[in-house]
């Protein structure tokens, strides 16, 4: 199964993603901030990352261009809401980065699943 | 009621000082709610997520199932909550484009119109047609609509005489008077006047804070004018207020006038959009701005119009938006006219109750393919469009 990594510092909110992608059959890997992300990051293993954008230690902009120069067909979804400069603001510039899809909090999670499951699902087929 | 001979007008070094302590009030108090609304928007977030899995374990039409959408509509108010605080703490990008505030005021006051109590009346002297401020129009509507609603619940016992204005002036001249650097050479002045009680110095200074009101418990959110001032200062424009106990008050609100019609953003490929909508009034200033932004919207209020749009030149019709205010189109009519005239052109729902029977339905069918939570920006129905496109 595809593998996802979680890169969120609110513990209740990385908590919610990972069991409803476990119950997917989506292999998880989780990171409370950018730092973490990077040490924790397979190429082999990852196919989708979902991130923050305002996280201490490394944001989540960081993540995206880092990631994305480790594997350049990695999937990435943003998500945020709001901080200094403004949530439309990071997650457009998340999108200009390479972010396949933002979502601005607070979310519905039965969109982003539906999400992901069309981003993975397409990338299986091509 | 002249405004020169009202106000102790606002020079002088103490005025300055004081203004400029408000102003780093109002900074700090933003800082510190705009951080409260990040993280509580991560808690709601987790809320609404497992809100929406209860929702999918639970049989439709069970007790459960009502009490777990009402769960879901109380986060969408809190959604909206959030929303304005981040708005007054300018943490909210605003979509920008050149704006004709008399279009906007124009709308505003028709809008205020149809609504207002019979013992006010409304007289406006708009002439210059002309000027342009860079703005988010949607939320210059609110900020007009805002005042004006505050200026008419002023005059809510007695009755009384709403004035609304615009005007150019010099940037050179209100340099003092704004106590903010000046960044364009003509202002646009609007001024909205009334005959209503008025307030006191104390109350004036406070009236930019969020939550400050003084209005009964439950009849406002003491929001308002902090968004106000939020929308406002994000255009490096000012409001300036003066008011007399028992004779009324002036809002000034300046907007530097921008010198360049920015060329509409370049799209894709939709252009022709049809919105299906209850409130003509809100959704003609959206309209302004999408032509703005290169669209081309149409509207429509009834089932029947809409049939006819539909079937004698649907092709034309790119994306539709279905705001969930249109008490005549009900989401079984669209179903079924979508259904009947076998329409392609994708579906962008908007709503705000977050009736998620309806939600589903529309989304289960294949119809709406991107749904929107109010309040929506020009941005996020900008970026609907786009994600249909890719």
């Amino acid at each position: 199964m595809p593998g996802i990594l979680i890169v969120e510092d609110d513990r209740d909110l990385r908590e919610m993603l990972k069991s409803s992608l476990l119950k997917r059959k989506y292999t998880v890997l989780e990171a409370t901030n950018g730092r973490e992300a990077f040490l924790k990051f397979k190429p082999s293993l990852v196919d989708l990352v979902i991130t923050d954008i305002i996280m201490p230690d490394e944001d989540g902009l960081k993540v995206i261009m880092r990631l994305k120069e480790l594997k350049p067909d990695l999937k990435i979804i943003a998500i945020s809401g709001g901080g200094k400069a403004g949530p439309g603001n990071y997650l457009n510039l998340a999108r200009a980065l390479g972010a396949d899809d933002i979502f601005p909090k607070p979310f519905s999670l039965v969109s982003l699943l539906k999400k992901i499951d069309l981003i993975l699902e397409k990338e299986q087929l091509s | 009621m002249n405004e020169n001979d009202k106000i102790p007008e606002l020079t002088g070094e103490k005025e300055l000082e004081n203004r400029l302590l408000k102003a780093q009030k109002l900074e700090t108090i933003g800082a510190l709610a705009g951080g409260i609304a990040h993280d509580f928007n991560n808690i709601l977030s987790t809320i609404l997520g497992y809100s929406e899995l209860l929702l999918e374990e639970v049989p439709p039409d069970s007790p459960q199932s009502e009490k777990v959408i009402r769960i879901i509509s109380a986060i969408t108010r809190a959604r909206h909550l959030t929303n304005q605080i981040l708005t007054f703490s300018r943490q909210v990008e605003q979509q920008k484009i050149a704006v004709n505030v008399c279009e906007v005021l124009k709308e505003t006051v028709g809008f205020v119109e149809s609504a207002k109590p019979e013992n006010i009346i409304i007289e406006s002297s708009i002439s210059d047609c002309r000027v342009y401020v860079y703005a988010d129009p949607t939320q210059l509507f609110r900020v007009i609509l805002n005042i004006m609603t505050n200026g008419i619940q002023a005059m809510d016992e007695n009755g009384g005489v709403l004035r609304i204005g615009l005007e150019l002036t010099e940037g050179s001249q209100i340099r003092e008077k704004l106590g903010r650097d000046i960044v364009a050479d003509e202002y646009a002045l609007i001024r909205i006047e009334d005959t209503g009680i008025g307030m006191e110095p104390s109350v004036l200074q406070r009236i930019f804070e969020p939550y400050y009101t003084t209005r009964e418990v439950g009849k406002g959110t003491g929001l308002g004018l902090s968004v106000s001032h939020g929308i406002i200062s994000e255009i490096e424009g000012e409001i300036l207020v003066s008011s007399k106990k028992g004779e009324g008050s002036v809002f000034s609100v300046y907007l530097p006038v921008t010198g360049e019609f920015n060329a509409p953003e370049t799209l894709v490929s939709a252009k022709k959009l049809l919105i299906i909508t209850g409130d003509k009034h809100e959704s003609r200033i959206l309209s302004l701005a999408l032509e703005k932004s290169g669209y081309e919207p149409g509207f429509v209020t009834d089932k029947i119009k809409l049939r006819k749009i539909l079937m004698d030149d649907y092709q034309v019709v790119d994306v539709i938006i279905y705001m969930d205010d249109s008490e005549n189109i009900k989401t079984d009519d669209l179903i079924s006219i979508y259904s009947e005239n076998q329409v392609k052109a994708p579906l962008i729902l908007v709503t705000d109750t977050y009736h998620y029977s309806s939600k589903e339905k529309l989304l289960n069918s294949g119809i709406a393919r991107q749904v929107l939570l109010k309040p929506v920006s020009l941005r996020d129905i900008h970026n609907a469009i786009q994600k249909l496109l890719i």
